[in-house]
């Protein structure tokens, strides 16, 4: 309190000015501060907004000294108005400048104003005391939830309830689609206790890559949220809120998940089998892209063995439905394969390799797509007339597994072969895409195996 | 001394024959066994390099020159005679020869016709009693040059015959048509598709074999693929007396073994494998066990009268006479010692074609 007994020091002015913010929860109860300051009269006008947001405004007063004439009339009282609570603050000023004519003239007009020296600008003031307040609504982050029909809806998680003050963080795992060129949008809405209306209080948005984010939402001030976890900065969105809205799919089709599964025989020259492994690598990076959830299988299998000279390698899978990276890694390592010293030469376990497929499908993988990159006929179950080729040594038939396979839903097939491949296996297994390996365009054929199917934007966060 | 001469178009497999004889005879346990000439070397080492090429499950090479092979077929017989008081038992031992003149194919070849390598091998021919017939049914599936290698040689050999005295309008020889290749698909699916599959009891491998009194049929249906083929066994049947042809379906490899299960696996026959050096030709997948390799042998030697026999050295006093010359018109008349026949028991015929064995 200053010795003046009508001037109260910069403290009170703290304190009263944080009273009035708590009074004034409902939109347009406002409050007025005069500011004699150094050189300028500022009047500032404080109240919230509808989400409860406080709202700070300035008019800043011509020279009063270049004005002639009655200033009061002239410029303050317009401004202040029929407003109730009016404080009047000297900052930066001494004693002297207490009671000037247009001092005197506001304590006439309002003999209940209450005055204040405070040794810092309003400006300043107000801002840390904003920064302190405690929230008076909910704020919610807008999500999105898919239902299990495909719709979408729109939906808000709660980040920090009423009395939030800074500081104030809450942790949320969200899952972010591919979107649009704008991104994903990170809104957070106010609403009030007991109500379902929400408004919108902050709209950003960056391009995200898709995937699954643990995310913290910090309260910095009242009507200012900071988002930590997410890969890319937050700006704001210049688009209007209900365009944003708007652009919302009532649906989101939502591409299935893809099993990509890669066959891939050991047979014939070095150069050939590394030929089946750059093209099979190609396919594997196009399908581990933009999707998180596309799976990858490996099985590789040679011809059988007949004899102690021969070497015999079970088809095997080397991955299965594991992450794209993965798998990768696996096929990679193949690179600088050497054919054996001797082998079957008229056959490989194509059988049993599909028989390997087919005992480890499962539509939680997703929607198979069957990549084989071979040549040889595959041994059939039984000695064979017409090939004279040995038979599977378990007596497996490939038609048989390979009918398992295609009665998987969606399943598509494709082939990479050799010049010369014949035979009813590899066309059966070319059903969807046949293409030389040495010549395959594999963009191309990802496309037409919906490996690399374009999906519709979602632009807000989906709740994981 | 008369010779028993092995016929065919080349690569008709008469060299691997050759080579599985040894074996057979080693695996049959019949008594039998192979003996060279003294100071015949080269049968000697033909012999053993045939036997030991089998052995590492390899094809031996194919004979390119006319050169005749010699072996002698030994076994230790024990004879009961005297009557319920004065019985004695004689052991003696029994010779078969065996003058197997190996062509090489080639020397029969149509196109041969007049050259002295063709010459020459008739006059083989004429010189034997017994013939080895070795028909090729896929050779002839794919080359059908069969009649061409068969006709000719025909008419060539009958035309030595026509001025000697007690000439019937036949060759005299005893022929022994071979069907080779049985343990190959088309020839193995053939038979057991017209249903003449059997098996021996007896056989812990339950090997399928063609009866001899199908093999003839066999044969026909196997000719008959081709129209050409038809033809072999006609002329076959016209030159020589059909009472003296008989019919064997063969194998010098014989079929696959299921490692499993120790038996055949009806499913997996084949017991050859591509060779891995890429040249097109096959090696033996398995062990070699032959089929009806040794029986047409030991069903010339009771036919052609060049059987000797050698006394045993102690304990009997048995001996056997030795056979006089042929002439056309041989036949068995009771007084030719009494033939070795295989110590196999005859198969079975099924009721039913081959069924499928489950492991």
């Amino acid at each position: 309190m200053s010795t003046d007994s009508a001037i109260w020091d910069g403290e009170s002015f703290r304190r009263t000015v944080a009273g009035e913010f708590m009074a004034s929860r409902a939109r347009g109860s406002a409050f007025k501060i005069v500011e004699f300051g150094a050189g300028a009269i500022t009047v500032w006008k404080v109240d919230r907004d509808a989400t409860g947001t406080p709202r700070v405004r300035s008019w800043p007063l011509p020279d009063v000294t270049r004005i002639g004439g009655d200033f009061f009339r002239r410029e303050l009282e317009p401004l202040i108005g029929t407003t109730e609570r009016v404080l009047v603050v000297f900052s930066s000023l001494g004693a002297e400048y207490r009671n000037p004519r247009e001092v005197e003239a506001l304590r006439l007009a309002r003999p209940r104003v209450a005055e204040y020296q405070c040794p810092a600008p309003v400006e300043e003031q107000l801002r840390d005391i904003i920064r302190d307040l405690p929230l008076t609504q909910w704020y919610e982050l807008v999500v999105l939830r898919q239902m299990p029909s495909g719709r979408i809806g729109l939906d808000s998680h709660p980040l920090f309830p009423p009395g939030a003050e800074r500081g104030y963080a809450e942790r949320v795992r969200i899952r972010c689609a591919p979107a649009d060129g704008h991104g994903i949008v990170f809104a957070v809405v106010a609403r009030e206790e007991d109500s379902d209306d929400v408004r919108p209080l902050l709209v950003q948005s960056a391009v995200i890559a898709p995937g699954a984010y643990e995310v913290t939402a910090e309260l910095t001030r009242p009507g200012h949220v900071r988002f930590r976890g997410l890969p890319a900065e937050l700006r704001p969105d210049p688009r209007p809120w209900q365009e944003i809205i708007d652009a919302l799919p009532d649906e989101v089709t939502r591409r299935s998940p893809v099993h990509l599964i890669c066959l891939l025989e050991l047979t014939g020259t070095a150069e050939q089998v590394d030929r089946r492994i750059v093209r099979l690598e190609a396919l594997m990076a196009l399908a581990g892209t933009p999707d998180d959830s596309t799976r990858v299988s490996l099985v590789t299998y040679g011809p059988h063995g007949y004899d102690e000279r021969q070497r015999e390698e079970p088809a095997r899978a080397l991955a299965w439905a594991a992450d794209p990276e993965r798998a990768l890694a696996v096929l990679r390592s193949l690179r600088g394969w050497q054919p054996p010293a001797e082998e079957y030469p008229r056959a490989a376990q194509l059988e049993c390799a599909l028989e390997e497929v087919a005992s480890r499908l499962d539509a939680r993988d997703g929607r198979p797509v069957l990549v084989a990159a071979g040549t040889r006929h595959p041994h059939p179950p039984r000695a064979d007339l017409s090939t004279q080729i040995l038979p599977c040594r378990r007596r497996v038939d490939w038609r048989r597994q390979l009918a398992a396979i295609i009665g998987s839903p969606g399943v598509r097939l494709a082939a990479l072969v050799e010049p010369g491949t014949a035979g009813e296996a590899w066309e059966r297994l070319g059903r969807d895409g046949a293409e030389l390996a040495k010549l395959v365009d594999v963009h191309a054929l990802a496309r037409s195996l919906a490996l690399t199917e374009e999906p519709q934007p979602v632009p807000f966060p989906l709740l994981a | 001394m008369s010779t028993i001469a092995m016929w065919g178009a080349p690569s008709s497999g008469k060299t691997t024959f050759l080579a599985a004889l040894s074996l057979s005879l080693a695996q049959q346990g019949t008594g039998w066994k192979l003996a060279s000439e003294e100071g015949d070397e080269a049968s000697e080492r033909a012999l053993v390099n045939m036997t030991k090429a089998m052995r590492n499950r390899e094809f031996p090479k194919a004979t390119g020159l006319l050169h005749d092979l010699r072996w002698k077929l030994v076994r230790q017989v024990t004879e009961t005679s005297g009557g319920w008081l004065r019985k004695k038992e004689l052991t003696r031992a029994e010779v078969l020869t065996l003058d197997l003149v190996d062509s090489g194919g080639e020397f029969v070849a149509a196109d041969n016709y007049g050259k002295d390598s063709q010459v020459e091998l008739v006059k083989r021919l004429q010189e034997s009693r017994g013939i080895v017939y070795m028909f090729d049914p896929i050779r002839e599936f794919e080359l059908r040059d069969t009649f061409d290698h068969t006709f000719g040689i025909c008419m060539q050999l009958l035309g030595k015959f026509t001025g000697k005295p007690g000439f019937d309008g036949y060759l005299p020889h005893h022929v022994a048509v071979c069907v080779t290749k049985f343990d190959e698909l088309p020839v193995f699916e053939s038979a057991r598709q017209l249903g003449l599959l059997t098996t021996d009891p007896d056989d812990p491998h339950e090997f399928p074999r063609v009866a001899e009194e199908d093999a003839r049929l066999l044969f026909g249906r196997l000719c008959d693929a081709n129209g050409d083929g038809t033809m072999v066994r006609q002329t076959l049947e016209s030159y020589f007396r059909p009472d003296r042809i008989r019919y064997f379906v063969t194998s010098a490899v014989g079929f696959h073994v299921n490692p499993d299960t120790g038996v055949f696996d009806p499913d997996d026959p084949q017991n050859l494998l591509p060779d891995p050096k890429g040249n097109g030709g096959n090696r033996v997948r398995g062990a070699v066990r032959p089929i009806n390799v040794v029986e047409p042998l030991l069903w010339l030697s009771t036919r052609v009268p060049s059987a000797s026999a050698i006394p045993a050295p102690a304990g009997g006093t048995g001996t056997q006479a030795a056979l006089p010359g042929s002439l056309p018109g041989d036949e068995d008349d009771g007084t030719r010692a009494p033939a070795a026949r295989s110590s196999q028991p005859g198969p079975t015929r099924l009721a039913q074609p081959w069924e499928r064995v489950q492991p």
